[in-house]
């Protein structure tokens, strides 16, 4: 039914929080803080592309004799 | 003697009949109960009908200023109370029922029974807010249970399509009225469980005063209290409420609005995406610039530490030279000793190394003496 639903959208939305949050923490190395802009910036691209595309598809559910 | 009895008209003997009727007042202002036949409503707005029993009929109108206060649509087969009076049609020589107020029979009954089941449901806890499940809001599949055509399927579809596009929808149709409603709409549902759906809409469309009945089914309604996923009612209006939309884990006032709740707004998502960006830019921005800084302090901590150093290095130098400068030999020419170098510039010191005769040059303070050896003696 989903086949091609593989990116969970509400996980990928739930990481980008955890990814802002993160990020601002001072400790972290300039490796580790592009690291995750990096990431958070795929997941907004990936996110942002499956919304352009997705079309809903419509079934009717018809014939319940 | 029926020759002597006086002649009326037709019209005499009409017009008294209805005087007769419509001052008697027993036959003002009240409730008769029967079945409607014959029913027609015309364009003017008004009424015609005859309401019957087994026995008798009577013809009745209801005028359109009293139709417009009536709360349902009435039909032939309709059992109904009205509120009326008597009336006689003149030129005809007929009486009427002219209604100021129809009720369908059995409302009472109706909402005793509606009452009685709620309070019944309700002790069973099928209407517990601890019940209600939270709705997925990035769901991937909505199941929707209503009627296949008409506004309602058409604004969740739209509506779904607009704000969450990524879900997909699954129509499971079914009579939203009417005696084969509560059966089909029963059907449509436990045919909706089957499907992996993160969310089930149903409802209805309608005015007001459409027939809502069929919602408060009780086999209907255990099954939406014991749905396999959570569901979305909306069927009831702002005022009234049906057992459907109590036993749902959400209920929304309109169809719409169910598709409102049973997805995020894309625009939300595009915004949130928007301010992320900028606020994981500006950690960025701020760790480059805390780096930087860290930098710079550090150049000049490094730069400080070297000329520190080149300092004190300089002083050891000094301390050095001044120690050196000391203990030179040309200092001892301002105590006013002197140096002796052959001709040679060999330093001569000891007294063997010089006899008479030698050329030999002095160092001393402020100069240099340049003699010959006149007598050498040995100490």
């Amino acid at each position: 039914m989903s086949e091609n639903k593989n990116l969970d959208f509400k996980k990928g939305i739930d990481r980008l929080e955890e990814i802002v949050n993160l990020i601002s923490n001072k400790t972290l190395t300039l490796d580790e803080s592009l690291k995750l802009y990096e990431e958070g910036h795929k997941i907004i691209e990936e996110l942002s592309k499956e919304l352009e595309l997705a079309e809903s598809k419509i079934e009717n559910i018809v014939a319940i004799k | 003697m029926f020759e002597t009895s006086p002649v009326f008209t037709v019209s005499d003997v009409n017009t008294f009949i209805k005087a007769i009727l419509t001052s008697e007042e027993k036959l003002k202002f009240i409730r008769i109960r029967g079945e409607i036949s014959n029913f027609k409503a015309y364009p003017s707005g008004h009424f015609y009908f005859s309401l019957k029993d087994d026995n008798s009929i009577i013809s009745a109108v209801m005028f359109s200023n009293y139709v417009k206060k009536c709360t349902f649509s009435p039909k032939t087969g309709d059992e109904v109370v009205v509120l009326a009076s008597i009336d006689a049609y003149v030129p005809r020589g007929s009486y009427n029922l002219t209604v100021f107020e129809m009720e369908e029979v059995g409302q009472g009954q109706i909402l005793l029974e509606f009452e009685k089941l709620k309070k019944k449901l309700a002790a069973e806890g099928l209407f517990d807010e601890s019940r209600k499940r939270k709705i997925n809001i990035f769901p991937k599949a909505i199941g929707v249970i209503t009627a296949p055509n008409g506004a309602a399927i058409r604004d969740i579809v739209t509506n779904i399509k607009r704000r969450y596009p990524i879900a997909d929808i699954y129509v499971f149709p079914s009579l939203v009225q009417g005696e084969q409603a509560p059966a089909e709409l029963l059907k449509a549902f436990n045919k909706a469980q089957e499907y992996d759906l993160d969310t089930l809409i149903i409802g209805r469309g309608g005015g007001a005063s459409e027939d809502l009945s069929a919602f408060n089914d009780e086999n209907l309604v255990r099954a939406v209290a014991n749905s396999k996923m959570p569901v979305i009612a909306a069927v009831g209006h702002e005022i009234d409420s049906t057992l459907v939309d109590f036993a749902a884990d959400a209920r929304a006032s309109t169809p719409t609005g169910a598709a409102e709740l049973a997805t995020v707004d894309r625009r939300e998502i595009e915004q949130k995406f928007h301010y992320s960006l900028e606020d994981m830019s500006n950690s960025l921005k701020e760790k480059v610039s805390d780096m930087k800084e860290d930098l710079s302090s550090l150049k000049e901590d490094l730069n400080e530490y070297m000329n520190d150093f080149i300092k004190d290095k300089k002083n050891e130098l000094k301390s050095y030279h001044d120690r050196l400068e000391a203990l030179s030999p040309m200092k001892v020419l301002d105590r006013g000793f002197s140096i002796t170098m052959d001709k040679d510039g060999n330093v001569i010191s000891d007294i063997k190394n010089v006899k008479k005769s030698d050329s030999v040059t002095t160092i001393i303070k402020g100069g240099t003496i340049i003699s010959t050896v006149d007598k050498v003696e040995e100490r």
